[in-house]
């Protein structure tokens, strides 16, 4: 694919590991599966997470230039799809308010529809099927930000060090997130 | 009385074998055929270059704008006395214009055949140099 993108960045010379205009196409190739599943994982949606997955390239792309290479390309770009995934909820919560609204206006029942859930593969053993699905579920009940450290840690297998520098907290602050998480799941696959 | 347990590292952990299932599970759930990739490539690549392209309508606001602030600026300069504009020194009449155009065209070159005429025409033009300058000499006088 050539994506031929304009040349909005190509004046990153400052840090050699800054992205250019050219480079840009590659980051896409390279980390959008990443991004896509850390998105999937998180909201649990394909559609908005194939949306979001867009949305987090082009607001990197946008801010190519500020990009001064402190972090991983890696970290940056998760980081920008973690802040959508805020944005993304605080959204939701808004537009579910004002569809109350408009429904209770009309007279109708409100109806906060839960995103399309994500479907388990039949190809496991009963056992380990049934154990996964108790951590799916401990997953769906976590906090945001407690599903947010146990994605990042068990999903795309990071250091706490980078997942404190991906959510911007502290390490102690990503332990016991991580701690809490990891609790209710153990809680919820002993059931 | 209350136990403080401590935390250490096997607490932030799964069970190996449970983590390695769920991790497989969400690789799994998240994979997807290669055009779906390449599609969404595509519309990344759609979306940067729409983006990118200047908006008419801005462009047209910003026209506007300033319009606008120019209409205003000349609604609010000053009306000032207006420079008058340099007024011809002497004015010449017609005839006189006239004269001076055959005397120009005579002195490119002149037929033979209209000699007489030329110094007719210069005898006249003379005539019209001395009458002019004993009328500025009368109104100077």
């Amino acid at each position: 694919m050539s994506l031929s993108l304009p040349a909005l960045a190509t004046q990153t010379q400052a840090c050699p590991t800054a992205i250019t205009a050219e480079d840009f196409e590659q980051t896409v190739r390279r980390y959008q599966r990443k991004i896509y599943r850390v998105l999937l994982l998180m909201l649990k949606n394909p559609e908005d997470a194939d949306n979001l997955t867009q949305e987090c390239f082009l607001r990197a792309y946008a801010n190519m230039k500020s990009f001064r290479g402190e972090c991983s390309v890696q970290t940056w770009l998760i980081r920008i799809a973690v802040n959508l995934v805020r944005d993304h909820a605080r959204n939701r919560r808004a537009g579910f308010w004002k569809r109350m609204l408009r429904l209770e206006d009309d007279g109708v029942v409100a109806d906060d529809r839960e995103p399309s859930s994500i479907k388990l593969s039949p190809e496991h053993g009963m056992l380990a099927r049934e154990e996964l699905d108790a951590v799916w579920r401990a997953v769906d009940s976590l906090s945001a930000r407690q599903k947010e450290v146990f994605v990042l840690r068990f999903a795309e297998d990071m250091e706490l060090k980078e997942i404190a520098e991906v959510l911007n907290l502290r390490i102690g602050t990503v332990k016991a997130q991580l701690f809490r998480a990891v609790t209710r799941v153990r809680e919820q696959v002993r059931r | 009385m209350t136990v403080k347990r401590s935390v250490n590292d096997s607490d932030h952990e799964l069970p190996a074998n449970l983590a390695a299932s769920w991790r497989a599970d969400a690789m799994r759930l998240s994979q997807r055929p290669e055009e779906f990739w390449s599609g969404q490539q595509m519309r990344i690549r759609a979306r940067i270059q729409s983006q990118s392209m200047p908006k008419p309508r801005s462009l047209r606001l910003a026209l506007a704008t300033a319009a606008l602030v120019f209409l205003a600026v000349l609604l609010i300069a000053p009306a000032g006395p207006r420079p008058q504009q340099a007024r011809p020194h002497a004015e010449i009449d017609a005839d006189q214009r006239l004269l001076l155009a055959i005397e120009h065209s005579l002195a490119v070159g002149t037929p033979e055949a209209l000699e007489p005429l030329t110094l007719l025409v210069e005898s006249s033009s003379n005539n019209d140099a001395e009458t002019i300058s004993h009328k500025e000499h009368r109104h100077e006088n």
